[in-house]
């Protein structure tokens, strides 16, 4: 048997063989033969570790540097040591919860009463508190040329006024420093007040729109009275689009993928109805963490969504108009691209100590107050968690719980150190979150959804590649030479 | 001797920090006050703050009208973060002028607008000095010689793995201290405004597109031995603008091409590399000075450890460099981790530290004078 097993991952497509080596962080293409030993490799199927290492396409390999045995010796994040400097000086943005009351009562709110988490309220912020949350913003971020206020809820428009004064006093505060705002809204509120009001200070709006009125109404209701918010949003829309066009344009939608819907039903709507056709439309996954209750995906919903991702692979090798492609399948593409083509680099070997990925610098990145006060890493977390706080806006960052939730890696340590997915690893403290505290048993039940997604991700990547896709380098102008002059090309 | 002026700075962040820290000014100036915007995050909270170096004992303010009132003279200093001139630097010149004070200006002014200002200032009996190269022209001229004198003043070499690693803070902290020990030193500092502390800058033809490279060797040779022979120093001290090396493809550092040019023009006798911190081996010291030797033909003699980390992921996440700083204090206890290295680190916020970097170079001068070659 051979003692050192190649930390290595192998995967193929229905016309290749792979080998994923975890040290350099390369994909290689391998012949049948080469895999089958690998695999009998890992499977402690062969015992001569002469045999192994003589055997033709295995010796090219670690001629080339692949194939190493090397692992993780520690697990610690690489901005530990500088997250105090981070927390005091380089808090790019901070959200400020305006209330807690929303005028709908969705079905998959994380506040309605069928997650672990807060339910809605009458609570609203003071100006006196969402001031001292600006002053904390304006103070921790001296490195920063701009800075980002958000306001959420519950609904944040009920509270406007509010809103207006913290824009106010941010854009008089925070003289020498960019500052941009942003509102996520339902949008069943919005007058010619408010947009000519956002409009004039530049806040972006992101309005909760899933689909069409079936789908809508399904989830999304008044809380007043037990009807559908739909006709209202696309009544209000129809009124600022045709009223600020510019200022429509940059509105975005985030559609809630309840995988209870028909997938196509929806992905019809937001490109055929005329208020959205042009409109940017993020598509994102109901919300898992901390539900009381087991959300289930039906096979029908993965069908109907794997096929629009098979569509979406043909536009890319030019097989099939762009236009025929589902636009909620859009980030899928730039997920593999992001992943497997741009941050992919390549390395000699793993670093001796270093953390997975996943996790964010807790308070720097997506800081989250809390009507009281109370901040924790993100809104998406649940404010009943002690785990989750990082302090609060009188007493400043607990340094020591942001160190933890940094840190996550150590909850798993033997798991991680021996985990192909490392370096593409997507877990944050929330999902070790058990709202007792961060449980490394509530974060191994994530582990394989997360590795099966990066497995499904490489055989995308190289799929692609295999029909001839070529994923660019060149987001960034590149000069090209020509008559004697080097002028920009995109 | 005219009396000392009283000195505001605008605005104040860490780029102005090495002016606060050290007595530069050739002549009288008295830090009044330092005035930042208040969105900046420095404002009430002491100066020292914006380096991590340790307190200066003067807090930073938001009132400019309230410390202009009391001041002689205005220091408008270009700063790390950027603020738009005409919105908040220019209201603030103009009101100076009209409160008949003195300006000291490192901000790029358009040439029309700076002789307006120069102007309004003799006719008020105040002035005006302005200290930017980076809208003077450069006439390229054809020069026909390729060869490069010797310089027989010993030579010593500031140089830094990148921007931001207090660079500058060394070429100060080694001139002040120099100085004390009565050298006559002749400097040219790496940054574009050091006539201001009364001597040179890199001169503006090293930065100049129309100059070949090679001729900007050969000049910068000749500006050097100039300055050798008319002003005589005991040592030559120069700071090189720049890093050495890329620190990835994005990041280039300019590929150190104005370091190459300037160890092409003059060969040190002396240096200090200032390195970003980083968690590093005893065997990255012994492998970079090998690679530095053999590129630049610089032998390294020692080391700063800036307390200055590059950020690469929120480098990589916007595009541009971005560093975190860590507590000088943090720096005293990581660089004792490398004592076994031939060539020693140093701590430049530490201030025994900065005394044992000038004696250490000092020595090593003599050291290297002990064999004469013939």
């Amino acid at each position: 048997m051979i003692q050192e097993h190649p930390f290595i991952f192998l995967f193929r497509t229905p016309g290749c063989y792979y080998v994923y080596d975890v040290n350099t962080n390369i994909i290689v293409m391998i012949d049948k033969e080469t895999f089958e030993v690998l695999e009998d490799v890992l499977n402690d199927k062969i015992e001569s570790e002469e045999y192994f290492k003589e055997y033709d396409g295995i010796a090219t390999l670690i001629n080339k540097g692949f194939l190493s045995a090397n692992k993780i010796k520690q697990i610690e994040h690489s901005e530990s040591r500088t997250l105090l400097y981070t927390l005091n000086n380089k808090v790019s943005k901070i959200t400020l919860q305006v209330t807690q009351q929303c005028n709908l009562r969705c079905k998959y709110c994380v506040y309605s009463g069928s997650y672990m988490n807060r339910d809605h309220s009458a609570q609203i912020m003071t100006f006196e508190m969402a001031s001292k949350g600006i002053n904390f913003l304006i103070d921790h971020s001296m490195d920063l040329s701009q800075i980002n206020i958000g306001f959420y809820g519950g609904e944040p428009l009920l509270e406007f006024p509010l809103i207006k004064e913290c824009i106010e006093y941010a854009e008089t505060k925070a003289e020498g420093k960019r500052i941009t705002f942003n509102i996520t809204t339902n949008g069943t509120v919005l007058t010619d007040k408010i947009i000519e009001y956002l409009e004039l200070h530049n806040v972006s709006l992101m309005i909760s729109l899933d689909g069409p009125r079936e789908v809508q109404d399904k989830n999304r209701r008044f809380a007043s009275r037990d009807v559908g918010t739909f006709d209202k949003i696309i009544s209000n829309l129809e009124a600022v689009k045709s009223k600020y066009p510019e200022y429509y344009k940059k509105i975005s939608f985030n559609a809630v993928m309840d995988p209870q819907n028909d997938f196509n039903c929806s992905s019809e709507f937001f490109s055929s109805e005329e208020v959205l056709k042009d409109s940017f439309i993020n598509a994102s996954a109901l919300n898992t963490e901390y539900s009381e209750n087991e959300l289930a995906t039906p096979d029908s919903f993965i069908e109907k969504w794997s096929y629009e991702v098979f569509k979406l692979f043909l536009s890319k090798l030019g097989r099939l108009d762009e236009k025929w492609v589902s636009k909620l399948v859009n980030s899928h593409f730039d997920r593999i691209k992001v992943n497997m083509h741009e941050k992919r680099k390549p390395s000699n070997f793993l670093p001796e100590t270093v953390h997975h990925g996943g996790p964010c610098i807790p308070g720097a990145q997506r800081l989250f107050m809390n009507v009281h006060g109370n901040f924790y890493p993100c809104e998406r977390v649940s404010e009943l968690s002690q785990a989750m706080n990082l302090g609060n806006v009188d007493e400043g960052f607990d340094i020591e719980n942001a160190r933890k939730l940094l840190n996550i890696g150590n909850l798993t340590e033997n798991e991680c150190k021996n985990c192909w997915n490392f370096r593409f690893c997507n877990l944050c403290a929330a999902a070790c979150d058990n709202l007792n505290g961060l449980s490394r048993e509530h974060k191994l039940t994530h582990c394989s959804g997360v590795t099966n997604s990066v497995e499904d991700m490489m055989k995308d990547y190289c799929t692609l590649l295999e029909f001839g896709y070529t994923f660019s380098d060149v987001e960034k102008p590149t000069l090209s030479y020509r008559n004697a002059e080097m002028e920009e090309v995109r | 001797m005219s009396k000392q002026e009283k000195l505001i700075i605008y605005p104040y962040d860490i780029q102005s920090t090495p002016i606060v820290r050290h007595p530069v000014f050739n002549h009288g100036y008295d830090i009044l006050g330092l005035i930042s915007p208040n969105g900046w995050g420095l404002c009430g909270k002491d100066a020292g703050i914006a380096d991590y170096g340790g307190q200066l004992g003067i807090n930073v303010s938001n009132d400019f009208n309230h410390l202009l009132d009391g001041c002689d003279t205005v220091l408008f200093s270009e700063s790390h973060l950027k603020l738009d001139f005409d919105q908040m630097i220019k209201p603030k010149i103009d009101k100076a002028i009209e409160k008949r004070k003195n300006i000291l200006c490192t901000i790029f002014i358009p040439d029309e607008l700076l002789n307006y200002y120069i102007e309004k200032c003799k006719l008020s009996d105040t002035y005006f000095k302005y200290y930017n190269n980076s809208g003077r022209k450069i006439i390229s001229k054809e020069i026909d010689i390729e060869y490069i004198h010797p310089i027989n003043t010993p030579v010593a070499f500031v140089i830094g793995m990148g921007e931001r690693c207090q660079k500058f803070e060394i070429q100060l902290a080694l001139r002040e201290r120099l100085l004390k020990m009565d050298y006559k030193i002749s400097q040219v500092g790496s940054r574009d405004y050091c006539e201001m502390f009364g001597f040179h800058s890199i001169p503006s033809f090293m930065f100049a597109h129309t100059i070949p490279d090679y001729h900007k060797v050969v000049m910068f040779n000749h500006f050097i031995k100039d300055i050798e022979l008319k002003e005589q120093p005991d040592l030559i001290l120069i700071g090189i603008p720049g890093g050495l090396f890329p620190f990835n493809d994005e990041f280039t550092n300019k590929f150190g091409i104005m370091a190459y040019e300037i160890s092409r023009a003059v060969k040190p006798d002396v240096s200090i590399l200032s390195i970003l911190y980083e968690d590093y081996k005893v065997d990255y010291f012994t492998e970079l000075s090998k690679v530095i030797k053999y590129r630049f033909g610089i032998e390294v003699d020692c080391y700063n450890l800036a307390n200055v980390k590059f950020d690469w992921d929120i480098s990589s996440q916007n595009g541009m460099m971005t560093y975190n700083m860590i507590d000088a204090e943090v720096i005293d206890s990581v660089k004792s981790q490398f004592g076994s290295l031939s060539s020693p680190i140093f701590n430049i916020f530490n201030h025994q530290d900065t005394g044992k970097a000038a004696d250490y170079l000092l020595e090593k001068l003599i050291e290297y004078a002990d064999i004469q070659t013939i």
